[in-house]
């Protein structure tokens, strides 16, 4: 299943085909001469869709660049709000309005690691396609935009820590990590947002917005020649410096196994999370979480029928910034789940996996891998994550069928370990102890 | 996007949009019945029941496998409520057959197999719904709507509609919901299957197998249909409803004030573009008046936008604030209002690009069988065409003083607060 490439020169511009024949998709990456990577998958879809990421997110507060004696420690919240500030052009127009003249929606997200710049249209794609490569690759920060800003994000912020399923996430990070950035509010706090200067943005901006550390995903019914005409024109060539990233170096273990809070909330949300510092490719985890957790399993349906569950997910991540399996829900009794959890994969651990839940986990995997080619949205997001991780997003559905059940549980059996377990409840604030009669 | 519709035996209407693009398909059912307080709590109990075991998949593990041998077959039932009307929704994507690696499994047969199975064969005790699942899927339900206030803006939004308009809501009742019981609760589900409108909607590629199986498995569900179907189409209003004016304010567990204000505006179906255009202006995108004044410009929140219920005459404003800015951004919102009422307050750009926007929305229904078959059924719902390309050339045609004149519609009904702490820090 897996692809195949084609590699070409397009007016000095190294161009790659790369063909799965298998799963009938295909992508053409353009290696730019000013050092980024643009990767164009045609599609004969209506909506044409652009996302321009960098690998920056809230997880790099620490760092430096080739040839800097000392690291640069910044506020927690400034990949965001540099996300918000990006949409703001030298003269002082909004970058919104000009997108409004083409007709594209446009929008941007900031994650532990990357932020990245989108817009999505149905026709004039080119003039669209301009106004991201520009609003991406110029900077203006000023004192009064940063003050105006540290305004509506702290309304942001306050907006978010109303959302249960945001405390419970974050209430497993700070169980699970005791200094991996991943445990503060990707926004930041008011607190820290407001240590803010247009001075920290450039330097923000400057280090991690270099073109050899950022990514263009497009999928529709573009032209290669004229994309690389257009970025040949817009983006310059400038030296590019080596970014070093602080290693947090997580041990294993958890930082501690419990996370409590209490919030206007129906009944206890919980999240136990198993932490991952092994080198595991994601799709071994995904298969992994697949096989043990998902809704045709016995764990789910018996808590289910057993009355512990309202509300269930599962799923296993791996990136940059951390790596870990997650199981979560609504339940009258999380400490219950626990206990379950902690039996059920002692189990796996003594005994192995069934030959049908491994076939059926890897139906559905290949399944999800297919979907993803149905919409142009998950078709870039998809590309850009395997960008920065490393891989071929036309990989993912062979690497799923090569990988064996003997693989399965020897990855079970390095990853099931108590002291790698912590769960995170938020639980109603009737609850809170000195609130209870 | 062309949709053809079939008229199948037993009252069941079928829109097809055959497409080739995908690798997934889309079912989609509705079974509509008049909505009521009782009809809803049945439906949205009903929903939770059906899918916890049939005569062949006794149990909710046994039904998961089946889907996940099927190539992740996603499906489920839900309850919507439009208007006066209360469906039971059954939804489904499947793996279309040519990428099924096998060559022989035939993934959509399976889901239309599954349906027939869980409407007509569920799993039962003594001639009504297992009691067991019944009473733990009311626990269950129960729950759910309990955990409405988990959101805090979605708890606004539909406390606001509550007091304005006492729609029902789509979970149902917790009083009522107590009083259901197996033998009830089986005796309703018959009453559906005897005498609900039946719309459905298939998305993909429509072959003479796919046509044949779907052809066969609803007419094999619903031809021997012997009650009439009762059907009232959800109406668009066309007036300006009265409505006395409501201030109410709620407090809950909160950091952040929550804004929802409810307001009239006329106009039928035949004004929906120019409703829209006015819409996306005011509050519907980021360069609207309400975001690029009470947001950029005042910076008083971090979202203020606006939005429609169509088929109902009304709209809302929603805003995320700080306690103390209430009045300013109340003022600025009706400013903004007043504003539009003249049409030189609207510029080209500001038309324009709504429109680019709004037609960009439908266009791209094409890129996707779940909002194309979606869209498509809640056009059905109100009886109202299913022309894309008309309401897009609508939209098109729209000028500024379609929009002021929506805009001189408009009239406020509820301003709605649920009071936060506005605590500042950690």
């Amino acid at each position: 299943m897996k692809g195949t490439a084609i590699t070409m020169n397009i007016n000095k511009t190294e161009i790659s085909v790369v063909k799965n024949p298998f799963l009938n998709e295909s992508y053409t990456k353009i290696s730019h001469k000013s050092g980024l990577d643009i990767y164009v998958v045609t599609k004969d879809f209506s909506m044409y869709y652009a996302l321009f990421g960098t690998k920056y997110g809230s997880y790099d507060n620490v760092f430096r660049l080739e040839g800097e004696s000392e690291y640069t420690e910044v506020p927690a919240g400034i990949a965001h709000f540099l996300e918000h500030k990006m949409f703001e052009s030298e003269d002082g127009k909004d970058v919104f309005e000009l997108y409004a003249q083409t007709g594209a929606d446009a929008n941007a997200y900031t994650s532990t690691d990357r932020t990245a710049y989108l817009f999505s249209c149905t026709e004039e794609f080119y003039p669209s396609f301009e106004i991201l490569l520009e609003m991406v690759t110029k900077s203006h920060f000023t004192k009064e935009t940063v003050e105006k800003e540290q305004g509506i994000i702290g309304e942001e912020i306050r907006m978010c820590k109303d959302r249960p399923n945001d405390a419970v996430y974050y209430g497993l990070c700070e169980a699970m990590y005791e200094s991996n950035p991943v445990r503060i509010p990707i926004a930041g706090t008011e607190q820290s947002i407001a240590l803010i200067t247009p001075e920290l943005l450039y330097k923000c901006y400057d280090t991690f917005y270099q073109m050899s550390n950022m990514a263009l995903c497009i999928c529709g019914k573009v032209n290669v020649e004229k994309i690389i005409e257009i970025a040949d024109r817009m983006l310059l060539q400038k030296p590019q410096r080596a970014i070093e990233y602080k290693d947090y170096k997580d041990p294993p273990k958890v930082y501690r196994p419990r996370s409590v809070s209490y919030m206007d909330v129906s009944k206890p949300i919980f999240r136990i999370g198993v932490k991952n510092v092994s080198d595991a490719p994601e799709e071994l985890g995904d298969l992994l979480c697949e096989v043990l957790f998902n809704k045709s399993e016995s764990f789910y349906s018996e808590l289910y029928e057993n009355g512990l569950l309202i509300s269930y997910y599962s799923y296993f991540q791996s990136s940059r910034s951390a790596s870990y399996m997650t199981i979560g829900g609504d339940s009258d009794d999380p400490e219950k789940v626990y206990e379950k959890f902690l039996e059920y994969t002692k189990n796996i651990v003594e005994n192995g996996i069934s030959d049908e839940s491994f076939i059926r986990a890897k139906r559905v995997l290949y399944a999800q891998a297919l979907e993803v080619f149905d919409s142009s949205e998950n078709i870039t997001e998809e590309m850009l994550e395997s960008v920065f991780r490393g891989t071929d997003f036309l990989d993912y559905a062979g690497l799923i069928d090569a990988i064996t059940k003997t693989q399965v549980e020897k990855f079970a059996r390095e990853l099931f370990d108590e002291s790698k377990y912590a769960m995170s409840v938020v639980y109603p604030k009737e609850m809170r102890p000195e609130e209870k009669v | 996007m062309n949709i053809k519709e079939i008229y199948l035996d037993g009252d069941v209407t079928l829109g097809v949009i055959d497409t080739k693009k995908f690798k997934f398909g889309f079912f989609s059912m509705n079974m509509i019945v008049e909505a009521s307080k009782q009809s809803a709590s049945d439906i949205a109990l009903i929903s939770r029941v059906l899918v916890r075991g049939s005569e062949k998949y006794p149990t909710i593990a046994e039904i998961n496998k089946y889907c996940d041998s099927l190539y992740n077959l996603n499906f489920g039932f839900n309850s919507s409520v439009t208007g006066d009307n209360v469906c039971l929704k059954y939804t489904g994507s499947f793996l279309q057959d040519a990428y099924v690696p096998d060559g022989n499994t035939k993934v959509f047969a399976g889901l239309m197999s599954l349906l027939e199975e869980l409407l007509f064969r569920p799993y039962l005790k003594n001639g009504a719904f297992f009691p067991e699942y019944v009473e733990s899927e009311k626990i269950r339900l129960k729950d759910l709507i309990l955990s409405a206030k988990n959101n805090k803006d979605m708890y606004a939004f539909r406390r606001c509609t509550e007091e304005m308009l006492g729609n029902i809501n789509n979970l149902g009742y917790s009083e009522i919901i107590d009083k259901i019981t197996p033998e009830s609760l089986y005796q309703a589900f018959g009453r559906i299957l005897d005498t609900a409108k039946i719309q459905a909607v298939f998305a993909g590629d429509f072959t003479p197998d796919t046509e044949k199986v779907l052809a066969e498995s609803l007419e094999g569900m619903f031809s021997s249909r012997k009650t009439d179907v009762i059907f009232n189409p959800v109406k668009t209003a066309d007036f300006v409803r009265q409505v006395d004016i409501k201030e109410i304010t709620e407090e809950i567990g909160a950091n952040q004030s929550r804004l929802v204000a409810g307001y009239t505006i006329g106009g039928g179906d035949e004004k929906y573009a120019a409703k829209a255009v006015f819409n996306e202006i005011f509050g519907g995108s980021p360069v609207s008046k309400l975001f690029m004044n009470v947001r950029e410009k005042l910076h008083l929140c971090y979202y203020c936008s606006s939005m429609q219920i169509f088929y109902n005459g009304t709209m809302f404003v929603r805003s995320g604030i700080s306690f103390d800015n209430l009045d300013k951004v109340l003022k600025e919102v009706d400013l903004q209002l007043e504003g539009m009422k003249d049409e030189k307050n609207i510029t080209d750009d500001d038309l324009e690009s709504a429109k680019k926007s709004l037609i960009n929305n439908f266009v791209a229904f094409g890129d996707s069988v779940a909002p194309m078959g979606d869209w498509y059924l809640r056009r059905k719902i109100s009886d109202l065409h299913t022309d894309l390309q008309l309401l897009i050339d609508q939209i098109s045609a729209t000028q500024k003083s379609d929009v002021s004149n929506i805009a001189k519609t408009v009239q406020p009904a509820i301003e709605y607060l649920l009071k936060g702490a506005d605590k500042q820090g950690d």
